[in-house]
């Protein structure tokens, strides 16, 4: 778990995710972010700030990023998704590019 | 579609309140891209903060204001560049593009980054211009000084080949930036006029100045391949052109080959002589076909030197079959399937150049027999492939004398195990 394999999600409430970089860049958006050319804030600490997605969202979408990674692997499971999250989960996922 | 289905349940739940909203979101926007396209204030800005502006501008339907306003933040940007290279002096003209050119690159692939969602979402319907295609058109059109440009690269050409040396790598990389404008451009600002000069050149002198030669050398002993496929191209046009690559490539090989083939130390090691045979067909075959465009001239002249040196070398049947003897002993460990077939289709390539096939073919049925009666074959199943590709190449007697061979190692040892398939 080496420190420059990883990075911090923070919600909008402040709430922080550590997770690995390989499991954030499933997003296309942060994938974008940290191999952007030039140095923006969030690279230089390793931490992106979230403001508009909310911490039960993000906590969701944490948990899509390593769902995914398992399923690239051909593993057939479906994601659950309760459905008091789905309008929000796919703004989100709009946003993000996943 | 599922997408914009969401957009509109997205505007739904939006309110729009302020109708200041767009102006001061794109103002926010503005500074940012002026910050990275002067490479400011890198580090501060706020990927995150940034890019969901500009993706609400996108929802909420202002595209178009962000689109215009990129346009024109980079369009007044590059007029200020277009002067500070107009006013370069003569001998910093090309760094100096070469280097805004890189961050101009820099700058773009940053505000593409950005402005993702505004580049999948709303360029794709209305057509507009991508932003990185955007950023080089404004690029040609705005700053690029053709003239001036050209007549630098030609000024360069004209020095070099008159012995001066110059900075082939700044050239390099601006004929990179010609390139990647589009081919025309490339085509107009460059090959045109260099062709024209060229054929003036060439036909002026006859052969190569001895500068060109060894510039020519130094590529090819170097690997230089990017150079390399360059001057293809550039002599492939001119009349005389290509047979003075071909001459110059043709000597390099000969000299080499002969140089192996001559070295007494080698004489020692029939393993690593077969080896260094293989290694430079690798890299001649590698040349021929990045840069020389597989060209059949000189593959061809690749082959006649080849075939030449292998056989100024008596003992290069012998070698050979040594080769495969010590690769067969060794059994081939660590090569996957694909990886023996390529090892063996290598060798039979240099048994096509030999001239005495038969001393091969005596010694190999001489290694083959020791390894079969010591056991120290490790895969027939190698040994079948090998024999098989004899003798599709050369349908002899020997092949079948061979065949013979591990037909009777087969029989003894079913013979001997008890009849184990």
């Amino acid at each position: 778990m080496k420190k420059e394999d990883m990075v911090k999600l923070i919600s909008a409430e402040g709430f922080e995710f550590v997770i690995d970089k390989d499991a954030a860049m499933v997003s296309q958006t942060i994938y974008n972010m940290l191999t952007s050319p030039g140095s923006f804030a969030e690279t230089q600490h390793g931490e992106v700030t979230f403001p508009e997605i909310s911490t039960t969202i993000l906590e969701k979408i944490c948990k899509y990023f390593y769902w995914h990674l398992q399923f690239a692997s051909g593993k057939e499971t479906e994601f659950p998704i309760e459905p008091e999250l789905t309008l929000e989960l796919m703004m989100a996922a709009n946003y993000l590019h996943t | 579609m599922k997408r914009n289905r969401f957009e509109m349940e997205i505007l739904k739940h939006r309110l729009l309140v302020d109708p200041n909203y767009a102006n001061n979101t794109w103002k926010i926007l503005e500074h940012a891209i002026m910050d990275i396209l002067t490479n400011h204030k890198l580090g501060t800005l706020s990927f995150e903060n940034l890019y969901r502006h500009a993706y609400e501008m996108v929802l909420h339907n202002f595209g178009e204001k962000l689109y215009s306003g990129i346009v024109t933040t980079m369009t007044s940007h590059l007029s200020g560049i277009s002067k500070l290279i107009e006013d370069a002096q003569e001998e910093f003209f090309l760094e100096e593009l070469n280097q805004r050119w890189a961050d101009h690159n820099k700058a773009l692939q940053m505000i593409l980054n950005i402005l993702m969602y505004m580049e999948i979402a709303f360029i794709p319907r209305t057509h507009k211009t991508p932003i990185l295609e955007l950023g080089f058109n404004l690029w040609r059109d705005i700053v690029m000084p053709r003239t001036r440009l050209r007549d630098t690269l030609l000024e360069l050409v004209y020095r070099e080949r008159n012995g001066e040396v110059i900075n082939r790598e700044l050239m390099r990389n601006i004929i990179k930036m010609l390139k990647d404008l589009g081919s025309s451009v490339y085509d107009e600002d460059f090959e045109q006029p260099f062709l024209e000069v060229s054929a003036d050149f060439y036909s002026l002198n006859s052969s190569l100045s001895l500068i060109e030669n060894m510039a020519l050398l130094d590529m090819i002993v170097n690997d230089k391949y990017e150079d390399l496929g360059m001057q293809y191209n550039l002599f492939r046009r001119v009349p005389a052109g290509l047979s003075i690559v071909r001459d110059v490539l043709n000597l390099y090989i000969w000299d080499t080959g002969k140089q192996l083939v001559a070295d007494l130390e080698r004489l020692k090691d029939p393993v690593n002589f077969v080896q260094c045979l293989l290694d430079l067909k690798d890299k001649f075959d590698k040349n021929i076909s990045l840069e020389f465009n597989n060209d059949n001239t000189f593959q061809n002249a690749l082959n006649s030197s080849f075939e030449y040196f292998i056989n100024l070398k008596p003992s290069s049947p012998e070698f050979i079959s040594l080769f495969v003897d010590d690769k067969l002993r060794k059994g081939l460990k660590g090569l996957s399937e694909d990886g023996v077939e390529v090892l063996l289709d290598r060798v039979m390539m240099l048994f096509r150049y030999l001239q005495k096939k038969d001393m091969f073919e005596m010694y190999y049925s001489l290694h083959l027999a020791n390894r079969l009666s010591s056991g120290k074959t490790i895969s027939i199943g190698d040994e079948r492939s090998l024999i098989d590709k004899l003798k599709t190449e050369c349908r002899c007697q020997f092949t079948s004398k061979l065949e013979g061979m591990l037909i009777d190692m087969k029989t003894s040892q079913d013979t001997s195990v008890g009849g184990e398939d």
